[in-house]
């Protein structure tokens, strides 16, 4: 019958160390782990706990299965990942079943299951498993020597583990092989790996081969020893770390930003010191294991400028491990992790100690970064989190900012135009617009609430997309209003920048307009509306049923309600779409714009090479199109480039912040001539039957500064 | 009641050993779980009272910190040594397998297994015993980030 003796040519010293000594590892796996939990219990109180079945079953498809590890563009790393932990998975119940025979099922109830056939397809099994994590290794070594992506930095304790990998399945193909040498068991051939290193070995004598099979046991238990010692202090301990953090991430959806409660009451705002971290942000800087994903995609990263959302993130949890007292990396105060600032020590602040004015600065907020980390941290709220403090605390904020502020305060509005004037664009329309006050004195019932925003309403470049919106509202007779001289900023930019109060204000007053009136539906063209309406909104009782118009188009020409001309002009050939971060990523809206260019006659969708969930943002959320961009080259311009190399002529875009930095982005790159951007709304505007281009819109009068 | 926690892990990890011993001198299998799983909740004890405690990291700890090069480089050597031995003793022991009347295909397939398990162990040494040596090293200034695109 197939089998072995466990524990073969080993004396009874053998056992009582390997079982002695396993109290060490405990203890510095349960230290390290421990510690970290008690660092991570600085932070603030939050509750993480609810909906622990939907927590655990995603941990477990997005972790175990690799649904967030092994991705259509990482399919190298991921691969590599996949190999390494399913290898090593096996090889841990492999060693756990022999455990369960020999001090369990054995000694108690005197049962052999570790026979026969079983056992045949358990030596191959681990055989595969052993190869399978050296094929991982190995993959992974010639990723980090030879591939050496930009996004990825090797460090000593990435190395240092890939090698202890390597050596303990070496060793366990060794140990087998000389046992297979002596025994020459009939069915060895089942270890496929093992057996013909055993054929090799059989040119020694048994002696020594017992010999060398003893001293590579001990060897073997030792370098395990050592292994799971170094576990919680190295990155691998981020099967713990990370897998907790996926079970605990944040389930709400991904563009809301928590608000700072009650905030006329509050003693602190945002986040300036480490104890201002909610615990779940302090485990989730704990997670990384600065794998480089969220770089690839990341604008300022890729366009030289001093935030890498990796590096904040590890600048942070080295602060943290200094703070929480451990050795979190890490094998040295020099080349580690966190390489530029762990081992500074406890006594920094936060801001700029631990991270600088530029990075926090530098964040378009596109959510990219997020989008792509493979366990789940969120960068954003880390960054606008400490915006907050700087904002509100300190009243340290770019120069640009001030004037955006003090609009909003005074105008309602990030620009520098009245109130009355919101509305002036409506005059260059052949048909009136109806605002809604007139709508709700006239007791009419209103399908679609119109919310033009801020660039829409003011900036002329924009206000041919709101021309255009309306032009195609009327022609499909959609009975729609808008709030006119009511409306104000819905509060995103001054959000996003971190003027908290003043975005709750913004929003309550916005709400406070929008509960007066009765509608079944609120469209939009600026996604950053789109997303406060949507998702920010019910945090202040604010629930509307919102669309952007990209959806609204979309639904218009496959019903049938708005007629497109097959010798439109303004769409043919090529053309390229901008997925806007607020509206692809953010709320996952890709299909409706993608649909709309679809139905245009003569247009043919040419995708970039970085689209949908991994476009390039354009550089203009979380304020950034308020402030200058005086650090590496522009985003908006490498994003123009980027569009240009499809082929095509036309850029349509869903996004006036977008459609502003692309206008400059032009400009910048000098191709006015022969490339331009257009919103869908104004494709399809300019390519209804009897249309022709939108007309030019109202010039609105600014109001003389403060 | 940290301290109390932590006399009673060590304890239960001490008790654990005994029975580990026990069972192996006396030849009786049966106590051998007990043993250890007295020996895992001894050390997880240990540990938790220990890294939920207010002390900072005991002053041997700090020492094992300092001497970690030191300690990284001997372990890599001693640890990958012996399997370095025995493949190449396998390399040795090829050339007389060959002749011996066993599937020379099978023979060639282990001789280069032997080869390239031995190449991949005196790797892994070079490469830790760099990475360790290199760790230690003080990062310095930190450098201007270049633009991801320039890079790749």
């Amino acid at each position: 019958m197939p089998t072995r003796q466990i524990l073969w040519n080993i004396t009874s010293v053998g056992p009582i160390l390997l079982y002695s000594l396993m109290v060490v590892p405990f203890i510095f796996i349960a230290f390290g782990l421990s510690r970290r939990a008690r660092m991570w219990r600085l932070g603030q109180p939050e509750d993480r706990f609810d909906q622990m079945p939907r927590r655990l079953w995603n941990a477990f498809v997005m972790s175990v299965l690799h649904g967030r590890i092994e991705r259509r563009r990482n399919r190298y790393g991921g691969t590599m990942h996949l190999l390494i932990f399913w290898g090593f998975i096996a090889l841990f119940v492999g060693t756990t079943i022999v455990m369960i025979q020999a001090d369990i099922v054995g000694p108690f109830f005197h049962l052999t299951f570790y026979e026969g056939d079983f056992y045949l397809g358990f030596k191959a099994a681990m055989n595969l498993a052993g190869l399978a994590v050296i094929a991982g290794v190995l993959l992974a070594l010639y990723r980090r020597y030879v591939r050496r992506p930009a996004t990825q930095d090797t460090t000593g304790d990435d190395l240092v583990i890939l090698c202890f990998l390597l050596v303990l399945c070496v060793q366990g193909f060794v140990l087998q092989a000389l046992r297979l040498a002596v025994t020459q068991d009939p069915w060895a051939a089942w270890s496929f790996v093992s057996y013909p290193l055993a054929l090799s070995l059989r040119g020694l004598s048994p002696t020594a081969l017992r010999a060398i099979h003893a001293i590579n046991w001990y060897a073997h238990f030792g370098t395990t020893t050592v292994f799971l010692s170094y576990v919680a202090y190295s990155k691998m301990v981020h099967p713990f770390t990370s897998v907790a953090n996926v079970v605990f991430r944040r389930l709400k959806p991904r563009g809301v930003l928590e608000p700072i409660p009650n905030i006329e009451e509050a003693e602190t705002f945002g986040i300036g010191r480490l104890e201002d971290f909610s615990w779940a942000q302090l485990m989730s800087v704990d997670a990384c294991m600065h794998c480089g994903r969220c770089l690839e995609y990341c604008p300022t990263f890729n366009t030289g400028k001093p935030l890498r959302p990796r590096d904040l993130v590890l600048e942070i949890a080295g602060y943290l491990a200094d703070r929480g007292d451990i050795f979190s990396g890490e094998l040295g105060a020099g080349e580690n992790s966190a390489r530029f600032r762990w081992g500074a020590g406890p006594d920094r602040e936060l801001v700029p100690g631990v991270v600088s004015e530029a990075e926090l600065w530098d964040c378009t907020t596109c959510g990219a970064c997020m989008e792509q980390c493979p366990v789940y941290i969120e960068h954003v709220p880390l960054i606008v989190g400490m915006r907050r403090n700087l904002v509100l605390e300190r009243g340290e904020f770019p120069d640009e900012v001030t004037s955006v502020f003090n609009n909003l305060e005074r105008l309602g509005s990030v620009y520098q135009f009245p109130p009355d004037q919101r509305d002036a664009w409506t005059r260059k329309l052949d048909r009136p617009v109806r605002r809604m006050a007139e709508a709700a004195a006239a007791g009419e019932e209103v399908e679609v609430l119109f919310f033009v925003g801020c660039l829409g309403s003011f900036d002329a470049r924009n206000q041919r997309t709101t021309l255009a919106l309306a032009r195609i509202l009327q022609a499909a007779g959609i009975n729609f209003a808008i709030l006119g001289k009511e409306e104000t900023c819905n509060g995103d930019p001054a959000r996003r920048i971190g003027n908290e109060y003043l975005a709750q204000m913004m929003a309550q007053q916005t709400v406070e307009t929008l509960n007066q009136y009765s509608f079944k539906k609120i469209v939009t063209a600026c996604p950053h509306c789109f997303n406060a309406l949507k998702n920010e909104y019910p945090q202040i009782g604010g629930n509307f049923e919102v669309v952007h118009h990209s959806q609204l188009l979309d639904q218009l020409i496959s019903e049938g309600r708005i007629k497109l001309d097959p010798n439109s002009a303004l769409a043919r050939g090529k053309v390229t779409y901008h997925d806007p971060c607020y509206l692809g990523r953010y709320n996952g809206v890709y299909d409706a714009p993608r649909g709309v260019i679809g139905a245009l006659p003569g247009a043919e969708l040419t995708e970039m090479r970085r689209n949908r969930s991994r476009s390039f943002c354009c550089g203009g959320g979380g304020g950034r199109l308020f402030m200058e961009e005086t650090r590496g080259t522009r985003i908006n311009q490498a994003r123009v480039r980027e569009a240009m190399n499809t082929g095509a002529e036309l850029l349509a875009a869903a996004c006036p912040f977008c459609m502003t930095m692309f206008e400059d982005g032009i400009h910048g790159v000098g191709a006015e001539e022969q490339f331009r951007v257009l919103d869908i709304a104004e494709i399809v505007a300019g390519s209804l039957a009897g249309s022709g281009e939108p007309a030019e819109p109202a010039e609105p009068r600014p109001v003389p500064a403060p | 009641m940290r301290r109390n926690a932590t006399i009673l892990s060590i304890v239960v990890a001490v008790v654990g050993i005994a029975v580990v011993v026990f069972s192996e001198l006396s030849g009786v299998s049966w106590p051998r779980i007990i043993g250890i799983v007295l020996i895992s909740l001894g050390g997880i004890g240990v540990g938790v009272a220990a890294g939920l405690g207010d002390e900072r990291p005991g002053r041997w700890l700090g020492r094992l910190r300092d001497a970690r090069v030191a300690i990284g480089v001997a372990l890599a050597i001693v640890m990958v040594l012996p399997v370095v031995a025995a493949l190449a003793g396998a390399i040795v022991g090829f050339f007389s397998a060959l002749g011996s009347g066993l599937n020379p295909a099978v023979v060639t397939g282990g001789g280069v297994i032997a080869l390239l398990m031995l190449v991949a162990a005196l790797g892994s040494v070079w490469i830790a015993v760099r990475a360790i040596r290199r760790a230690a090293t003080p990062a310095g200034v930190p450098q201007e980030a270049a633009a991801g695109e320039e890079r790749a």
